[in-house]
């Protein structure tokens, strides 16, 4: 009983540590004694009674001055300022928070420490958090002014106030980031600001939206009417499934390179990334076959159709981009080589998730392969014909069927993704052992992934466009093959499926798009064994010693 | 204590440390010697966790700085050459935050501080703000941040440099307190004959590579064969010249005024010199060995060269 009393207590104490960090408690103890916060604290708080006091002044001389309309004024030019303040000076904490430590020689002394990376990533988060909450919440006692004039209720002040917080902690953990790449202050500030208004103004093409919409009813006196009702599943996705993904996918992105950057230079720093790019397209996966499935019966033929191919080119490039996984160092450090070679038995299906070229490439595929087995399932579903798994098939009625398609559309299609990944995947493998730097590598992948991306849907989308939807034949799998776009593209000038542009040889037809996708099977796994046999004479290079790798222009 | 295998460090084309293998006995004052730039904090930054090496291994209580950086962290104390102290925080909450960030829990930290600034004679400055310390006192905070959390090693780069003779003598006294509590030091610095008054062995290393390493007095041995006496004479030093040139054994006779220097390698017979000179009537004042020091090996075994 009382070993399990201890454990508790441990568990409960090392929970608290991330709470009440040790960087956290010492950059309060640190700030709120100097006199700068409390200045520039000062100066913000007089300028919002300033701002306050105008906008009182300037709406009761009206002549005929309407309390609750003050009231809403009041609030509503409140929640602008302090939507300005969360975004572009709060941020200014967070974004020499890290470099800070750099510039004040108190970087290594932080990470000799106990303390893990991503401790000290989250540490300087809530310190800067706690600054952001801390002016938000002072400043209350200057907003509930409004309600000395009315048209303004306690949900009005939860939604603005949980909105600026859901805005403060995306725009603070961003500005740390930032601060973990640079070497300076001055760097970290202007890179901070640099990146921070678009990414301001990203964010707020969704939330301006709903914020208008929103001021505009607290303006009509009809607040207690906003809910947060949605028409239909595709509204619910647009507007909150699809969004609040990507808020917490940026989060994600932001926390772990943030995490990343304070690692050692050859530490492991790929796993992470795989765990989240494998949340990242199951999330996106689930979300679009639950809209495909649930909530598109009364939804438009197009509208159908459009979710669905944007969510087969999401899908395809988010697991194209983890195809840069493929690219990295050839010779693995010396602790992740120990790390992958004690993976043995049941643990040996986790090595995909580790570094290195070939687990990096197996990676590749399985992520790959995973994202675009779950965008065309629906599909196939469609093809195989209204009354398929239970009449789920009749959802997809506007999805060509096999027939219209010819015999060859599954081979084909089966083909068309295989080719388009191990191509990629051999050539990530092979650039990994070419390039000198990761960097290079993985943006050399990035150039040919841009080549085999956008020649193909550019051709893909000429041949869309001049289409009509009813005659609409299976072109989103051409954008994955160079080869079969440029069939697709050629013979959607004509009648017939992508399948059917052929040329006779060896006594029966053979497919045009066949002899191109094998070509290129062949290319990608040409390139994979070319990766192969350097990075295997690469690595038996490592074992002898640096000195010969710095010959042979590899780094170590 | 400190096992280093054929650590190599490369940034990016320089190689910084190259090959490097020595040993620190546990309860060892390591002196690790070399001229700017040879790779002594580019070594003791592997140490500390802070790099990873390009090839080879360290090992620091028996843990593989590569394979498991979070327990090395755990028994090592690092103080780096060059540090900034947190402004805005008194003594003792600068060493509360780190005692904090070793995970110490909060009902041991407060012992635990009283007994670090004991040791680091820094009770009496318990609520001075950190960065209003001189020199001497700062040093001797980040000193008391290193032993915080109780390490076995301490790995110190330069924790000498830029103090007053004081500070430095109170250091010195207070590194010989910390052996005597058991803990092994690797300690670089330049000013080699302090090292000597403290070490008992050292490494020396020019361009990355490992020049020597060993008991002090082993290295001295090695490097200085010949010992070297110094002759002092009221008159006739030319005379006393021929007398010691009669002597086999007797190499390298200089003279300069009243005072000669010669030097011999081994056991020789120095009485029968004395004896020799007497019955030459030379007015020998004085005669004694001059003992070579850590400076002059370092002088005589490095060229002066930087990586």
């Amino acid at each position: 009983m009382r070993d399990s009393q201890g454990q508790f207590a441990g568990t409960l104490a090392r929970a608290w540590r991330w709470v009440a960090t040790p960087i956290l408690v010492k950059e309060l103890r640190a700030t709120f004694r100097g006199w700068r916060f409390f200045a520039a604290h000062a100066g913000l708080l007089s300028l919002f009674a300033l701002i306050l006091l105008i906008t009182l002044v300037v709406w009761m001389t009206e002549t005929d001055p309407n309390p609750a309309m003050i009231g809403r004024v009041v609030f509503a030019m409140f929640i602008v300022f302090q939507g300005v303040l969360v975004a572009l000076v709060l941020p200014a904490f967070g974004c020499t928070s890290v470099v800070g430590e750099k510039e004040r020689k108190s970087f290594d002394l932080l990470l000799t420490t106990t303390l893990s990376p991503a401790e000290i990533v989250w540490g300087k988060f809530t310190a800067t958090m706690a600054y952001s909450i801390l002016f938000l919440v002072s400043t209350l006692p200057l907003v509930t002014v409004a309600f000395l004039f009315g048209g303004i209720s306690l949900f009005d002040l939860g939604a603005a106030y949980l909105y600026l917080f859901v805005c403060s902690v995306l725009l603070n953990l961003y500005a740390v980031f930032i601060s973990t790449t640079v070497k300076t202050s001055q760097r970290a500030v202007v890179a901070c600001y640099l990146f921070l208004v678009p990414l301001v103004t990203a964010l707020c093409f969704w939330a301006v939206g709903l914020s208008m919409r929103y001021v505009e009813r607290i303006f009509e006196g009809r607040a207690a009417e906003l809910t947060f009702e949605f028409e239909n599943a595709v509204d619910f996705v647009l507007r909150a499934g699809l969004p609040g993904f990507g808020y917490l996918a940026l989060l994600g992105f932001f926390f772990l390179s943030a995490t990343n950057r304070l690692k050692a230079p050859t530490a492991n720093h790929s796993t992470s990334f795989r765990v989240y790019y494998v949340v990242l397209v199951a999330g996106l996966a689930g979300m679009s076959i639950w809209v495909l499935e649930h909530g598109l019966r009364e939804v438009s033929f197009d509208a159908r159709r459009t979710a669905c191919l944007i969510y087969l080119c999401v899908a395809g490039a988010l697991g194209v981009f983890s195809m840069v996984f493929a690219a990295e160092d050839p010779v693995l450090p010396l602790r992740l080589r120990s790390q992958v070679s004690r993976m043995t038995g049941a643990w040996r299906f986790l090595r995909p998730f580790m570094p290195g070229s070939v687990n990096g490439a197996l990676f590749c595929v399985g992520v790959n392969g995973l994202a675009l087995a779950a965008s065309v399932m629906p599909l196939w579903r469609g093809v195989l014909g209204p009354e398929s798994f239970g009449g789920v098939g009749k959802n997809f009625e506007w999805v060509p069927t096999l027939a219209s398609q010819g015999a060859l559309a599954v081979p084909f299609t089966a083909a068309c993704i295989v080719s388009f990944l191990v191509f990629l995947a051999g050539a990530g493998v092979l650039f990994s052992t070419v390039f000198k730097r990761s960097t290079t590598a993985k943006g050399m992948l990035g150039v040919l992934l841009l080549v085999s991306l956008l020649v193909p849907l550019i051709g893909w989308l000429v041949v869309e466009l001049g289409r009509e939807p009813e005659t609409s034949r299976f072109y989103g799998m051409a954008i994955l093959n160079l080869p079969l776009a440029v069939t697709s593209l050629w013979n959607g000038m004509g009648e017939g499926g992508i399948f059917e542009w052929q040329f006779h040889a060896l006594g029966r037809d053979i497919p045009y798009a066949a002899v191109f996708c094998g070509l290129h099977v062949a290319l990608g796994a040409g390139l994979f064994l070319w990766g192969l046999l350097r990075r295997r004479r690469l690595s038996r290079l490592a074992e002898v010693g640096p000195a010969i790798l710095a010959t042979s222009g590899v780094r170590a | 204590m400190i096992e280093i295998r054929g650590l190599s460090k490369w940034y990016d084309e320089f190689l910084a440390v190259s090959d490097l293998s020595f040993t620190v006995q546990k309860g060892d004052i390591f002196g690790f010697i070399g001229p700017n730039g040879a790779g002594k904090t580019t070594t003791m930054r592997v140490l500390a966790t802070i790099l990873e090496p390009s090839a080879g291994d360290a090992l620091v209580a028996g843990h593989s700085v590569i394979d498991y950086p979070e327990k090395v962290r755990r028994v090592l104390g690092y103080m780096p050459d060059y540090y900034g102290v947190y402004e805005g925080l008194t003594v003792w909450e600068y060493l509360d935050f780190f005692a904090a960030a070793y995970g110490i829990p909060r009902r041991r930290r407060q012992r635990i501080l009283e007994d670090v600034m004991d040791l680091t004679d820094l009770k009496g400055l318990r609520n001075r703000m950190a960065s209003d310390l001189s020199k001497g006192m700062t040093q001797r905070l980040c000193l008391g941040k290193t032993l915080i959390h109780d390490p076995q090693v301490l790995i110190l780069d330069e924790p000498a440099s830029g103090l007053d003779p004081r500070a430095r003598i109170e250091l010195r006294v207070l590194l010989k307190e910390l052996r005597d509590m058991g803990k092994t030091i690797l300690i670089s610095s330049h000013i080699l004959t302090e090292l000597a008054d403290m070490c008992n062995a050292v490494a020396i290393i020019e361009r990355g590579k490992l020049v020597a390493s060993g008991d002090v007095s082993e290295i001295v041995r090695r490097a200085m064969p010949l010992t070297t006496m110094v002759l002092r004479v009221k008159a006739e030093a030319d005379r006393a010249k021929e007398v010691l040139g009669r002597f086999h054994f007797v190499q390298r006779v200089e003279a300069k005024d009243h005072e000669l220097t010669f030097q011999y390698q081994g056991e020789q017979d120095i009485p029968a010199v004395v004896k020799q000179l007497a019955l030459a009537d030379v007015p020998i004042v004085g005669l004694e060995e001059q003992k070579a020091d850590l400076e002059d090996v370092f002088m005589k075994i490095t060229k002066g060269e930087v990586a």
